[in-house]
């Protein structure tokens, strides 16, 4: 699986407990918050998730705003 | 290693493990009495202590010469007059662990001496070398108790020493009653059962009222630094006419005025000492309150307060859950994000999706665990707490 659909697969997780519809995919110029409808608290989940998987915090370099940026931030 | 010039007994967690024979498992029997009798003969002041000669039958505090060898006869007295300073290592659940200096009298403070103890059982449920041991082992010897030593035993052979002591009363952390919980056995033997040293919740009720049908159910709330100060009997606390005016609510936090305390230093710069207990005020005329947590113990997720005890009791109610630990893991986005550890009961599968759609619904958004850890054990300290910070050993 590659980083996009791990990220996807965290994202879709995060929102089930939000009940919100899950996604088919997601593109890498959609914002977290206005377009994947991630609060902070969320989004905080989404780093512990990563951290978990990838050993990065992917806010250590300052703000992510995107799906890319998000991915900018994992190892290649 | 703490160091007092006016202290002569020095009492530590270092102390009992260093103390203890290496041949022997931790807890043992022999390894207990050892310091059971070495803490005495500090006390005393005595050597040559010899605590297996026969029970004395009468009550005679009278103080003896010194010159006279020193049994269970007459250890009452010895006890009552010693003037012994015994120094107390905190538990270091505010942090760093701090010496504090008790005299006999203070350790007795709320203790019951007199003839209706005298046929009281005891169980000793804490490590001798921690506050509430030491006043089970003086209330027990006082009154010319047996004491049956359960403390760090396997849940088996607890409830089997409860049935076969016909023990009378007991006294333990509200964790050490959560693990003896997991039978269904109850024993109605126990007339009388303490908790303390924690919060005591709506749970931990229940489960006293069922495993000890006929016990009468005390809470107290003691701190290292003064010893017993309140009893209740549930999780709400009034505070007697006895403590008006030295007890007051600060920011939130239970304060006890400076003359309570058995060291006469305070740390705060005025006349209360702040013990970093968070309370909800329930009335105030006279003071009622209920514990929620330690100052330090609050999880900030993003300028939200969480109190951990809260999720745990709502993680507890959920069945197979048999023991939780809620705590903050540190988060570069909100500062800390709501974790949470999970022992569950044995047979019992657990869907941690599941657990938190139930939370979802019962709890703010922020509290709910965005972590979920299944361990087999929960850490627990010297004396018999869940142990609430990662690093403490």
């Amino acid at each position: 699986m590659d980083a996009q659909q791990t990220v996807l697969g965290f994202i879709n997780r995060i929102r089930k407990f939000s009940n919100k519809p899950q996604f088919d995919n997601i593109s890498g110029d959609q914002a977290l918050q206005n377009d994947l409808q991630l609060d902070s608290l969320d989004l905080a989940e989404l780093t512990v998730n990563l951290e978990g998987k990838y050993g990065v915090d992917i806010f250590q370099n300052g703000i992510v705003t995107t799906v890319e940026d998000v991915l900018n931030q994992l190892p290649k | 290693m703490f160091i007092d010039p006016k202290a002569n007994f020095i009492i530590s967690p270092d102390r009992f493990y260093r103390d203890v024979n290496s041949s022997e498992p931790l807890h043992s029997p022999s390894s207990v009495y050892n310091l059971f009798r070495e803490i005495i003969s500090t006390i005393v002041r005595h050597t040559d202590l010899d605590l297996t000669a026969p029970l004395s039958t009468g009550y005679s505090p009278n103080t003896k010469s010194p010159a006279e060898p020193i049994s269970r006869k007459n250890i009452v007295g010895k006890i009552a007059n010693s003037k012994s300073r015994i120094l107390l290592a905190t538990s270091g659940t505010t942090g760093a662990k701090k010496a504090v200096t008790h005299s006999v009298d203070s350790l007795c403070r709320g203790l019951q001496i007199n003839l209706r103890h005298q046929n009281d059982i005891w169980g000793l449920a804490y490590p001798l070398n921690h506050l509430g041991g030491l006043q089970v082992m003086l209330q027990a010897i006082m009154n010319h108790n047996t004491i049956v030593h359960l403390f760090g035993l396997p849940n088996e052979l607890i409830h089997d020493s409860i049935e076969t002591n016909q023990i009378t009363h007991l006294s333990c952390t509200p964790t050490f009653l959560k693990l003896l919980s997991t039978s269904n056995a109850t024993h109605s033997t126990v007339q009388s059962l303490t908790t303390g040293g924690e919060r005591l919740s709506r749970l931990d009720h229940a489960l006293s009222e069922k495993m000890f049908p006929r016990a009468r159910h005390r809470n107290i709330y003691a701190l290292t630094e003064i010893g017993n100060l309140l009893i209740s009997e549930n999780d709400i606390f009034t505070i007697p006419e006895s403590l008006n005016g030295k007890v007051k609510i600060i920011d939130h936090g239970l304060s006890i005025h400076a003359s309570l305390l058995a060291s006469k230093t305070n740390e705060s710069g005025d006349d209360w000492y702040r013990t970093g207990d968070l309370v909800e005020v329930i009335a105030h005329n006279p003071l009622k309150f209920r514990f929620l947590t330690r100052r330090d113990e609050i999880i900030n997720v993003g300028g939200n307060k969480v109190v951990p005890q809260i999720v745990e009791q709502s993680l507890l109610e959920i069945t197979g859950i048999e023991q939780a630990l809620v705590y903050g893991k540190e988060n570069s986005l909100t500062g800390q994000i709501v974790a949470c550890d999970i022992v569950t009961s044995s047979n019992q599968k657990l869907n941690f999706d599941e657990v938190r759609l139930q939370l979802t619904e019962q709890l703010p958004k922020f509290a709910v665990p965005r972590i979920y850890n299944l361990v087999p054990t929960l850490r627990m300290t010297t004396n018999g707490k869940i142990c609430r910070h990662p690093q403490q050993s």
